[in-house]
């Protein structure tokens, strides 16, 4: 490993040597392959401004990544073994933890990537798409997207793991909730907030704490529910269509000449301030909650879920443009329940 | 020469533009369909108004806060 460090200060080094003699062309080369060395070194993802690496015991820093936080217990040979570039700064894990600093004294967030087959090295990507892009494989423990420099230690990091189960168990209702107004149908509801709780306790020790508890547990319950979908699992409550439902058209907005009969009124200099208040989600929910079955769960699938319509059309069992009519009558209503219930409301 | 077939063609009325806008959220339009939505927003504020609403709804979906944080 030190070899490839000192290779790539050899690459800056020649870089800087031709940048300064005005030859931009080779000072690009040598930046080129001195990023390839550094890319090609085994099992390594290299990101120009923050990278973490970690040593031989980061299988053991993996292990207690929930509840411990990672630091540094070799500073000195972390200072020599890095780069001094202001560019990487590679301090070295010591019985598991590890903390860095980057050049510019800013904490970072330990690394909680594992990659499989190289147990030993752990890395923070710069962000988790480059990471994918690079590595292009799933083999991951956990993945933390670099989202903020906060210490590690919030709530859930500290807590052992029945309190975690206690907080889900509060979540529980909420989470039903959500399933219920995705699914309509109260037993896949049901089943699917199981399934997700299972998962989440299984799950809780790779859970660094890395946002809070409530955004983990839904996200997990999203690919649950999707899951769920996949499956076929159509036990849909479609028998209580209201036949009416479908009847009803938007043409009455219309007049002859195909133009609104009342304008769309503009909803103040600032609607996007209405996303900020929470009441103005309260008003959404009970909105989208007043769709009928199938466009509510059309919408929720497009929008929240943020399937693709192909998708959508597949899990259901529908023609693309009957996907489509669904959608466009979901925002139409929607449309105008908020006008009629916020935005008509002076907030 | 029949103009009126035309007109329709190239003059969506909002009936027309605003199934288009709701639409072009969830598949592409064609360029021809992007061109008119295009032209009928820059002359007609209750479209544009209209628009800007159903984005809103969207943007409204994506930041759906997923449960009360306590």
């Amino acid at each position: 490993m030190r070899s490839y460090f000192l290779a790539a200060q050899g690459f800056f080094a020649a870089h800087g040597f031709f940048a300064a003699q005005g030859l931009p062309f080779v000072a690009h080369g040598f930046f080129a392959a001195q990023g390839l060395a550094l890319l090609a070194a085994q099992g390594f993802l290299v990101f120009w401004s923050d990278v973490l690496f970690l040593g031989p015991h980061g299988a053991q820093a993996a292990k207690l990544m929930g509840p411990e936080r990672l630091r540094a217990r070799a500073p000195a040979r972390a200072a020599k073994r890095g780069l001094r570039h202001g560019i990487l700064k590679a301090p070295m894990v010591h019985k598991g933890r590890c903390r860095g600093r980057d050049s510019w004294g800013r904490s970072r967030t330990p690394v909680l990537i594992a990659l499989s087959q190289h147990r030993n090295r752990v890395i923070r990507p710069l962000d988790v798409e480059a990471l994918h892009f690079l590595h292009g494989r799933n083999e991951y423990l956990a993945v933390a997207p670099l989202v903020t420099t906060e210490p590690l230690d919030s709530p859930i990091g500290s807590q052992h793991a029945s309190e975690l189960v206690l907080q889900l168990n509060a979540l529980r209702p909420k989470l039903l909730k959500f399933a219920r107004l995705q699914l309509r149908n109260d037993h896949a509801a049901e089943d699917v907030v199981q399934e997700a709780m299972l998962s989440a306790i299984e799950q809780a020790q790779h859970f660094a704490g890395r946002s809070s508890v409530s955004t983990w547990v839904t996200a997990i319950l999203k690919n649950k529910i999707i899951d769920h979908l996949r499956k076929g699992r159509r036990e849909v409550s479609l028998d209580v269509e209201d036949g009416s439902e479908e009847l009803a058209t938007f043409d009455a907005l219309f007049d002859e000449n195909g133009r609104f009969r009342e304008p769309p009124r503009n909803w103040g200099d600032d609607p996007e301030a209405a996303l900020s208040q929470r009441q103005f989600f309260a008003v959404l929910e009970v909105c989208v909650e007043a769709l009928s079955a199938q466009a509510g769960r059309v919408f929720m699938m497009r929008e929240w879920l943020e399937l693709s319509t192909d998708e959508i059309c597949q899990e259901l069992g529908i023609s693309p443009s009957n996907c489509w009519v669904l959608l466009y009558r979901a925002r139409m209503r929607l449309r105008e329940c908020l006008e009629a219930n916020w935005f008509n409301r002076s907030h | 020469m029949n103009v009126s077939k035309y007109m329709g063609w190239v003059m969506p009325s909002c009936k027309d533009v605003h199934r288009l806008v709701a639409d072009g959220l969830d598949r592409d339009l064609s360029a021809v369909d992007r061109l008119r939505v295009r032209v009928h927003l820059a002359m007609c504020k209750g479209c544009t108004n209209f628009s800007r609403q159903v984005h809103l709804l969207r943007s409204a979906m994506k930041r759906f806060p997923l449960l009360d944080e306590e």
